[in-house]
């Protein structure tokens, strides 16, 4: 349980799964040989050398139980941007730059304790203003203002 | 030597051309800006502008990221000395003896010899890419693929070997980089390789996702578990410093220099290693080491004049072999990549305009900064009050659209909540995202060389040893990773990084 606390314990798991994940999925990749490399060579060797390190730093961190522990999570401060941002991309090429700038803005300022409501209307219409008038008008990105 | 004058007057008329000169003092303001304001650091910022750069001119573009880069460097001093915070990680040793001096009335005094100590270090540093770069190009051409990789090698290790935190997971962060790198099409054989079966991602990651991702959005998250701090800033007070401030700031400013343009070259090792170096330097030569930490003025003057220099001969790797020292100069090639140009030495050859136009703009833009940074201070000192609980939602703004804004694809803004995600994840496990870059970057790069010097040598690999350079490069490379290894240095190495 202890272990699972650790910094370097767990950094060392997950680089070995993401090693590990890398040739499971890299087997379907053509291996080819030294001279002749397929496009499974290079991450072949990359997966290995990343559980190899994984490996050693698990182990090293299983050997020192005196290692750093991981802070808590914050979920707050993961969520609500993390959502934010999704949110905004999926509404953006469907509803246009105000409605999902709003969402962004209006999602997003949860992730601080600190936001005060009041501001947060302010914040999108500025926000679509200054938007509209560089993104839209200005570089011409192909986005809709409003909903088609 | 008439070369150097030719090639700098190419440089000079080049970066003297109005727009130039516009993004330059554009990039060189936006970077002062952020390196004032804490809690946006340099790498959040570059990759937010990213995506504008692909409306410029890949000259203006570059101008404007090394603006900003340097810009950061004049700007974190100011926040150090007036508010004991550093605004740039590289102005952690400035609040030492900068911030006592502003207690003790003279913050004028020491955002002065700030100033002018770093534009005394561009300057200088800015000749030394203008002497050295050139002849590092002609040797850089004569490499072959297996140069390439050992190289490669070498500048990986090294940057992570110099720069903070476990060595160890920061080779495993540059292995994934590597391995995101790769995820696309393969050039050789078309196939398309750990895409997931998603079309988005045929072409590869988009690097600038990446970037915001894991500065961008980390930043904001890590930032928001503290609570926010209240900023209480010193008088500015008489803005020249005295004839004894001079006397005494003249050299450590020059060895800062030394030391800034030595550290700033080798991978890993740019603003931060070099201004950590410098104070100790200086602390340790001092005939008043007592006095350190209570406001010696050397102790500001060397390590603001060697982070300044550290920033711009960074960028002699770049220009020279292709091969970024540290996550910024990473994103300065990943710009120079969307406009189809490969960083390398061949650039010096087939572009000169922008390679000594970016150098003369250099100097221009330290000018700029010194011209313009000590009368602005009051206003710096007035955005600083901005809080962050409205400086947050834009940065998640421009990260979200700017994402949008490179290929015109949604996916790409999803993935800048991925990354943001796992940014935040690997914080939590003590891995910073500096060195994923850094591999993201060669990738790519990586995996050809090593094809094509296998390709020629049938399949040996000791053909990496077999010729001299190479060889070199390897034995460096291991040299340093015993050094990291042994109990000794890494004990000293932890010093260095936590100098009182």
């Amino acid at each position: 349980m202890h272990l699972l606390r650790q910094k370097d314990f767990v950094a060392g798991l997950v680089f070995l799964a993401i090693g590990g994940g890398t040739l499971v999925i890299g087997r379907s990749y053509r291996l080819g040989t030294a001279s002749e490399m397929g496009p499974g060579y290079f991450p072949m060797l990359l997966a290995v050398a990343l559980m190899a390190l994984g490996l050693v730093l698990a182990v090293k961190a299983w050997r020192d139980t005196a290692g750093e522990e991981i802070e808590p999570l914050h979920l707050r401060v993961l969520f609500f941007p993390t959502l934010a941002i999704v949110l905004f991309g999926l509404m953006l090429e469907r509803l246009g730059i105000v409605i999902s700038l709003a969402a962004l803005l209006g999602v997003g300022v949860f992730a601080s304790r600190e936001t005060r409501l009041k501001e947060v209307p302010f914040l999108i219409v500025a926000a679509v203003i200054f938007c509209v008038a560089v993104f839209v008008y200005g570089v011409e990105l192909p986005i809709e203002v409003w909903p088609k | 030597m008439s070369d150097i004058l030719s090639n700098l007057s190419l440089g000079f008329s080049v970066a003297l051309s109005l727009s130039n000169l516009g993004f330059c003092l554009l990039g060189a303001l936006l970077g002062t800006l952020i390196g004032v304001l804490p809690g946006i650091g340099p790498l959040a910022t570059v990759a937010m502008l990213l995506p504008i750069t692909f409306y410029l001119d890949p000259t203006t573009a570059l101008i404007m990221l090394a603006g900003i880069y340097y810009g950061a460097q004049y700007g974190g001093s100011t926040t150090a000395i007036l508010v004991n915070l550093p605004g740039e990680s590289s102005s952690v040793v400035t609040c030492l003896d900068g911030h006592q001096m502003a207690k003790q009335g003279r913050a004028g005094a020491a955002l002065a010899v700030a100033a002018l100590g770093s534009f005394l270090a561009g300057t200088i540093a800015t000749c030394v890419i203008v002497l050295f770069t050139p002849p590092l190009t002609l040797v850089a051409e004569s490499f072959q693929p297996a140069e390439y990789c050992s190289l490669m090698v070498f500048g990986l290790i090294a940057a992570v070997v110099l720069a903070q935190g476990s060595p160890i997971k920061a080779v495993a962060m540059v292995l994934l980089g590597l391995l995101l790198g790769i995820v696309g099409t393969d050039i050789n054989s078309g196939e398309r390789r750990f895409t997931f079966g998603m079309i988005e991602l045929t072409d590869g990651i988009e690097f600038v996702a990446l970037a915001m991702g894991l500065f961008g959005v980390r930043e904001i998250m890590t930032n928001l578990e503290k609570p926010s701090v209240r900023m209480t800033t010193e008088m500015i007070g008489r803005l020249w410093p005295t004839r004894d401030d001079f006397r005494r700031s003249w050299m450590p400013a020059l060895r800062g220099t030394a030391i800034g343009s030595l550290l700033g070259v080798l991978p890993g090792g740019g603003a931060l290693l070099s201004s950590f170096a410098s104070y100790t330097v200086e602390k340790k030569i001092s005939r008043r080491p007592q006095e350190f930490g209570h406001g010696a003025v050397e102790g500001v003057a060397g390590p603001e004049a060697a982070n300044n220099a550290g920033a711009q001969t960074s960028f002699i790797p770049l220009l020279t072999l292709g091969i970024p020292g540290n996550a910024l100069i990473a994103m300065m090639a990943g710009a120079l990549m969307v406009h189809g140009i490969q960083p390398g030495p061949e650039v010096v050859r087939l572009q000169p305009a922008l390679f000594w136009g970016l150098i003369a703009s250099m100097w221009i833009g330290n000018l700029m900064l010194l011209v313009i940074n000590l009368p602005l201070i009051g206003i710096w000192v007035r955005l600083l009050r901005v809080p962050y609980r409205l400086l947050f939602p834009a940065i998640l703004m421009f990260c979200a659209i700017g994402a949008f804004g490179v290929n015109n694809a949604s996916f790409d803004i999803l993935l800048v909540a991925f990354f943001g995600v796992v940014g935040y994840g690997f914080a939590k496990i003590g891995c910073e995202p500096a060195p994923l870059i850094l591999g993201f970057i060669l990738g790519p790069l990586f995996e050809e060389n090593l094809r094509r010097t296998l390709l020629l040598s049938r399949g040996d690999w000791s053909v990496f040893v077999t010729r001299p350079t190479s060889l070199v490069f390897l034995l460096l490379a291991l040299g340093l990773l015993a050094l990291i290894i042994s109990p000794m240095i890494r004990q000293k190495r932890e010093e260095a990084f936590q100098e009182d």
